[in-house]
């Protein structure tokens, strides 16, 4: 492999741009800002792709372009960065989103400057942690993540964004307090003591994590991940927090940083903790089952776009967070999949709602109506990623959804059926959500006079839109690369869960 | 007699003394500014001399003078580059502070802050119940004259000088009662002699009730709930820099004190007073952070979270493994530069104006760097990552849950409800980062003038933050190299 530390270039050129901006470019130069954040953020995406053709498909189950050295032995800190076919693909998400969010925020004028910088910093972090293999630097990356919400939702936001902006932090911070504790109580519970992922794997395996202690760690470990992937009911920080914030900052955060939380709860709690795993199981399928319904009922009965698009949000995470329970390879391929695939989406999603909203100024669907006739790309747009949300085949979340309900289905367990049937109906209410959606905002008589002089998007909006768009299809009708990828990954998990020590 | 042991304070105390002529032959009040300079330069001086002495290695004995009453440990050691370091800070930030108030007594002010390190520093290193007294009231009367240095200008600096004067007293009489019972008990005062005999000792009701009161008395020094009623009244009124000082080196007195007594020479007895800690510290928990959520006086807030931090750094002790002590010693460090760095800002946002929490608004488009700054002392204080706070509490929550899965259920207990409470914590963290970034400036207040010394101090407080969170090995070596 190459010699390039290939993945600390990824998420150090976004950190690194952030802090140059900071430092070096006057609040003034609002272009030059703009320009260094797209630049990044390209960078990134380019060496994403690049990774995408050097990694080595037929062992995407093994870390690969390791990068290793000590940094606080004292505690077992290392920087070990890697990637699997999971990593691989969150990274990919990631560069995604955060390129076509720099893209989709270009119209932001208020303190510009502040904006991006903690905007890169976020994107930079995210990229840590999905590369990251030590519990030491994955937590403190995980908190330089969620923390710039606080001012990006409490400055550039609307509506009432420093509320939003203060439970969303105290939630998620809540939650990662009590990740820190799973995160001492493995490395004292391992002996010799490592905060590596694989050791502490292979100490899981040599059954050095008693069931009594799995059992009392895995739901704090479980749930400190859980928040930021909005389990029920821990997920009420989310539709404010998304509706609150602004266009770029609901994207990464519901494209990406849910994801996060998902992403631990298979890499950490599952992984490592695998008869606690089984154990709870049946409590984690029922509370992801209560989001899947909860979510799409709660967003058929909003009337505000982004509180719509963040309920769907919950309920998708729900189809995620079952797929885990399942502890199925089957069910944990969709899960991983539908990640990937509701980051796509959801950002398409909170995109065009930012887009629609600069033009109307209102996100509220009783005072929208007939906006296709003025804006045909926008509402087009917006048609497909509906389609992908109620799981159109053809779009990215169909074999997603799909893997993840014959997963739940196929599993022994008759609970587990029942949940899968349930679940699978309550896409009724989905496809209800959506289409009225898009029946009240798009189509129908237009409602205001002043719409009929809008401007359907510019090229600058136009970009992250086909991108985002352009993913959603490729994934949708071709998913099998993509899923090989996700299921080789998934092989160690399943050999963890399946080889118990009794 | 191992006079050289005490260079360190003989070095201070002529600073002490080289203040104290200058400002006598000073002509006037302008002349006397240089005095600021010159102590900062002298403590300096001497806490890069400590620094570049190399530990004693694998002695036989821990070398000691006067009969043992001085113990010149590492451990003595690294309390001293604290106080030093503290004092350095805070004579940078009373340079211009001092004069912008329009204090009177400059020199006595220095002086006085020279002699309080002295103190501090005889503290960390006594040997001995009786020493360790001595340099206890030395250091609490300077700084009841430190705190109502106001005379004059400020009847509430006069008030809290009186009250500190009053609860403090309270407080060393705790302490030398129950020293005096353990004299009773035991028939010595030497550190040693008593940890030999506590080795054996039966658990009377007289050792449990000097213990109570010993305890009692180091709780009232580190402001932990209920003997933190000082500190709110006693922070607020003081002046900034003195406040910045008092929080940080008279903690980490206190702390040496409860590192020398409870956790050296009674650690054979620690089932006995470990229980009456972590009650202290569940308290503290609940009290000070439930409290601080509702300050508006920024120097009021920022009091109840030291009386909080206080706790914090309590779960090293308890733990009492060499790792916690470790923690507790890194998080001393982390919590020096830290507070000293919010105070600092806060003394120069509320030189017009008062301390109120709304004296920070907009500050981050006022003076970004200011900001700044700011923004990284609390959040190295709500324990948040990249930052020094984050490494020193994962450290202190290390040795707790050690300990914790190693047979001691309560202080696991004890330290997830210290992780639910910082959770608590990091909301009024926040409000003051809103008032920072989120609030708009009001019209007439424009950008935060930095004089020069106060620069210089931020600066290094800031750098500190940041080094000790994001590279503290070698930090952690010193510290290990200092405690065999």
């Amino acid at each position: 492999m190459s010699a390039f530390p290939i993945l600390s270039a990824i998420w150090l050129a976004p950190f690194v741009a952030g802090l140059l901006i900071m430092a070096c470019v006057h609040g003034e130069a609002v272009k030059a800002v703009k320009w260094i954040a797209l630049a990044a953020s390209g960078l990134s995406l380019l060496f994403t792709a690049w990774l995408l053709t050097q990694f080595d498909y037929a062992h995407a189950g093994q870390l690969q372009f390791v990068e290793r050295f000590a940094l606080i032995p004292e505690i077992g800190a290392d920087y070990h960065l890697g990637v699997d076919g999971i990593s691989l693909l969150m990274l990919v998400l990631n560069s995604v989103i955060l390129f076509t969010g720099v893209l989709a925020s270009w119209s932001v004028e208020k303190r510009a400057k502040e904006f991006f910088v903690l905007l890169l910093l976020l994107g930079g972090g995210v990229f840590g942690v999905f590369s990251s293999f030590n519990l030491y630097v994955f937590f403190v990356l995980y908190e330089v993540a969620v923390l710039p919400m606080y001012l990006l939702i409490g400055i550039w936001g609307t509506g009432p964004k420093e509320y939003s902006a203060m439970k969303l932090t105290l939630m998620l911070m809540g939650g990662s307090a009590f990740l820190l504790l799973g995160i001492l109580a493995l490395y004292y519970g391992s002996a010799p003591h490592t905060l590596d992922l694989f050791a502490l794997n292979k100490a899981a395996l040599a059954g050095q994590f008693s069931p009594g202690f799995q059992k009392l760690w895995f739901p704090v470990l479980f749930l400190g991940f859980a928040v930021l992937a909005a389990l029920w009911p821990l997920h009420t920080w989310s539709p404010d927090g998304h509706a609150s914030a602004p266009t770029a900052v609901s994207m990464l955060h519901a494209g990406v940083l849910m994801k996060l939380g998902a992403y631990g709860c298979l890499r950490v709690a599952i992984f490592l903790l695998p008869v606690g795993a089984h154990y709870w199981a049946p409590v984690v399928a029922s509370l992801a089952l209560v989001n899947v319904v909860y979510g799409s009922i709660g967003a058929a009965s909003q009337t505000d776009l982004k509180y719509v698009t963040a309920y769907s949000s919950v309920s998708h995470m729900g189809i995620v967070l079952l797929g885990l329970s399942t502890l199925d390879t089957l069910g944990m391929n969709g899960a991983v999949l539908q990640m990937f695939a509701h980051g796509i989406m959801t950002g398409t999603f909170f995109a065009l709602i930012g887009m629609t909203y600069g033009r109307t100024h209102t996100r509220l669907m009783p005072k929208l109506g007939g906006l296709a006739q003025v804006l045909p790309f926008l509402a087009a747009a917006y048609v497909i990623a509906g389609m992908a949300g109620l799981g159109l085949p053809g779009l990215s979340s169909f074999p997603a959804e799909l893997l993840v309900f014959l997963g739940a289905y196929f599993t022994q367990d008759t609970f587990f059926k029942v949940v899968a049937v349930v679940a699978a109906t309550s896409i009724v209410f989905t496809a209800l959500y959506v289409l009225r959606v898009l029946q009240k905002t798009f189509y129908g008589p237009i409602t205001d006079e002043h719409y009929r002089e809008l401007k359907d998007a510019t090229l600058v909006e136009r970009i992250p839109i086909v991108i985002l768009i352009a993913v959603m299809v490729g994934v949708g009708l071709y998913p099998f690369p993509v899923i090989r990828m996700i299921d080789a990954a998934i092989v160690p998990v399943a050999q963890t869960l399946g080889n118990l020590p009794k | 007699m191992n006079l050289e042991l005490l260079t360190p304070e003989f070095a201070v105390l002529g600073l002490g003394l080289l203040v104290f002529l200058a400002d006598l032959l000073a002509p006037d009040a302008a002349s006397r500014r240089p005095l600021g300079w010159l102590c900062a330069a002298g403590f300096a001086v001497i806490l890069a001399w400590l620094l570049a002495q190399p530990f004693p290695q694998d002695l036989p004995v821990t070398p000691m003078a006067f009969g043992g009453m001085f113990i010149a440990d590492g451990l003595a050691r690294i309390f001293k580059v604290l106080f030093l370091a503290a004092a350095l800070l805070a004579s940078l930030s009373s340079i211009d502070a001092l004069e912008s108030r329009g204090v009177r007594w400059q020199g006595e002010y220095y002086v006085l802050l020279v002699l309080v390190t002295v103190a501090m520093m005889c503290l960390a290193s006594a040997g001995d119940l009786l020493s360790l007294y001595v340099a206890l009231e030395l250091n609490s009367l300077g700084f009841y004259a430190l705190v109502s240095i106001l005379k004059g200008r400020s009847l509430v600096s006069s008030e809290a000088g009186i009250k500190y004067l009053v609860l403090g007293a309270l407080a060393s009489a705790l302490i030398l009662y129950g020293s005096s019972v353990l004299y009773g008990l035991s028939g010595t005062l030497s550190l040693q002699g008593l940890a030999a005999w506590a080795r054996g000792a039966e658990h009377s009701p007289a050792l449990l009730l000097a213990l109570a009161f010993l305890t009692a008395g180091l709780a009232f020094k580190v402001s932990l709930v209920p003997f933190h009623m000082w500190a709110p009244d006693v922070y607020q009124a003081a002046p900034t820099p003195v406040t910045a000082f008092l929080s940080v080196a008279s903690k980490a007195a206190g702390l040496a004190l409860i590192v020398r007594v409870l956790d050296s020479a009674f650690r054979d007895l620690a089932p006995v007073w470990d229980k009456l800690l972590m009650v202290l510290m569940a308290l503290t928990f609940v009290w000070a952070n439930v409290v601080a959520l509702k300050q508006k006086d920024i120097k009021r807030l920022m009091a109840y979270s030291s009386v909080a931090q206080a706790a914090y750094l309590m779960i090293g002790v308890v733990a009492g493994s060499s790792l916690g002590l470790q923690a507790v010693l890194f998080y001393a460090l982390v919590y020096l530069f830290t507070n000293m760095a919010a105070f600092q800002v806060i003394q120069l946002v509320s030189a017009k104006g008062g301390p109120d929490l709304s004296s920070l608004r907009g500050l981050a488009l006022r003076s970004p760097g200011l900001a700044l700054t700011m923004l990284a002392a609390i959040l190295s204080l709500a324990g948040i990552p990249p930052f020094g706070g984050f490494f020193g509490k994962y450290f202190l929550f290390a040795s707790g849950v050690q300990e914790g899965l190693a047979g001691r259920p309560w202080l696991l207990a004890l330290v997830g409800f210290a992780v639910v409470m910082s959770i608590v914590s990091l909301f009024y963290y926040l409000v003051v980062i809103k008032q920072m970034y989120i609030e708009p400036a009001g019209e007439d207040e424009g950008p935060v003038e930095v004089p020069p010394a106060a620069r210089l101090s931020l600066a290094i407080c800031a750098a500190m933050i940041l080094v000790t969170g994001l590279y503290p090995s070698p930090i952690l070596a010193w510290l290990k190299q200092a405690l065999p």
